[in-house]
């Protein structure tokens, strides 16, 4: 038996151990915040100049799967007026609330944080749907209004995974091209020129989750210049 | 997993393997530098590199042999705006390069009466390649076969009848496949040899 055979081998295990050793980077928390946003290059913004903003969040959950896991709603306070005054930096006139029922705005931004690990974008929309108050914009509708069947919009999906619990959503919704039908069929038409999301692990003090949230909503618009009036 | 796996062959190779007459077996530590698409994506040093390697002597002054390696390169990418399909995206990104090239080579020795042998060679073969990119707890994964070729230079110490000592400068380049890039880097290999 050759003895250095052994020798070799050792150093063969040496080597396996050099590459298994930390071969990822050991990221923080912060490191793992991430903003998105997407819009619709056929929108022309400049015809989008008031807003109207529901001074609340949904929060979407997924009671079937029983997956569903607690978010701290404290911050909501500071999710929307930093929203709000993002748009209002950026030139945009709010509508505060519906007159005689009626809300006359542009967009309307919608607020969402995941409560639930969603894979399936769909199921988001699909509770979304629910909530909303279509009666302020389309009084004809009875109040509660139930549609009876889900809605299928094109939206994006993050490669590989799905987006995760502590997500918040900004949608916006062009208010002037909606059309719902009167009946059941599928001719829902539901413009989103521009979402917005953030994510991050939800950790640490509120402080230090003010501090991220206030970044990653901030950066949410400053990487969308063509909101700026 | 896939390194894991050849990890394992490996060190099952070197259990069962003998030397033969006229064929020595190699391992390399393969400290690399990258280049070109693979530094557009990981670009830094990286110590974590390694290769295995059968050479078959046809004569004093020729051999043919079989090389299979892996080099992994890293790069943290500070917080920045970038672009994914539609979808801006602001955040941290953390890069890593996994390669894994597959080489036939050809080696012509210049010996002499020294211990010390300098030799120029050529591998021809395949790669398989794999690209990275975590951002926040998001992983986007490429991966491609490219055909590879990786010349080199280096010199063989004579130890003794059992075994070589082994330094070698050796280029490795993946032709661009696709939408995938060409990959390369230049590797310093430091290794031991069994006659």
């Amino acid at each position: 038996m050759n003895r250095k055979y052994p020798i070799f081998a050792l150093l063969l295990l040496a080597s396996a151990l050099l590459f298994s050793c930390h071969p990822d980077y050991d990221a923080t928390v912060e490191e793992l915040d991430v903003a998105i946003t997407q819009y619709d290059e056929e929108q022309d913004f400049s015809q989008l100049q008031t807003f109207y903003l529901e001074d609340s969040i949904v929060y979407i959950n997924d009671e079937e799967a029983g997956s569903s896991v607690n978010v701290n709603h404290s911050q909501n306070d500071l999710i929307i007026s930093l929203v709000r005054q993002n748009f209002l930096d950026m030139g945009w006139t709010e509508v505060t609330g519906p007159t005689d029922g009626q809300i006359d705005a542009d967009v309307s931004i919608m607020l969402s944080v995941l409560e639930t690990d969603v894979n399936n974008y769909y199921y988001y929309w699909w509770d979304w749907w629910y909530w909303y108050p279509w009666d302020w914009w389309f009084p004809w509708y009875d109040d509660p209004w139930y549609p009876g069947y889900p809605v299928w919009p094109i939206f994006p999906t993050y490669p590989a995974q799905g987006y995760t619990v502590g997500t918040l959503f900004i949608d916006m919704l062009n208010m002037n091209e909606v059309e719902i039908p009167s009946d059941d069929d599928s001719s829902f038409k539901l413009p989103m020129p521009w979402q917005g999301a953030a994510m991050g692990i939800l950790a640490g003090s509120d402080t230090f989750l003010q501090q991220r949230l206030t970044n990653e909503i901030n950066q949410v618009f400053e990487q969308s210049p063509y909101l700026l009036k | 997993m896939k390194k894991y796996i050849i990890i394992s062959l490996i060190l099952l190779a070197t259990t069962t393997l003998k030397a033969q007459e006229g064929t020595s077996i190699f391992i390399n530590y393969l400290p690399s530098m990258p280049m070109g698409g693979t530094a557009d994506f990981s670009d830094n040093i990286s110590p974590r590199g390694i290769d295995f390697e059968v050479e078959r002597f046809l004569s004093e002054d020729l051999s043919v042999g079989f090389n299979i390696a892996w080099n992994l390169f890293r790069e943290k990418i500070p917080e920045e705006t970038f672009y994914h399909n539609d979808l801006t995206i602001t955040a941290v990104q953390f890069h890593y390069t996994n390669i894994f090239p597959v080489h036939v080579n050809v080696k012509k020795y210049f010996s002499g009466q020294s211990d010390y042998i300098p030799y120029a060679g050529f591998g021809l073969g395949t790669s398989y390649n794999e690209t990275r990119n975590d951002v926040g707890i998001f992983t986007l994964t490429e991966d491609k076969w490219l055909f590879n070729l990786a010349p080199e230079i280096g010199m063989l110490y004579d130890m003794n009848y059992k075994a070589w000592l082994s330094v070698k400068l050796k280029y490795n380049y993946g032709f661009k496949a696709g939408d995938f890039p060409s990959q390369s880097y230049l590797s310093l290999g430091l290794g031991i040899g069994l006659k």
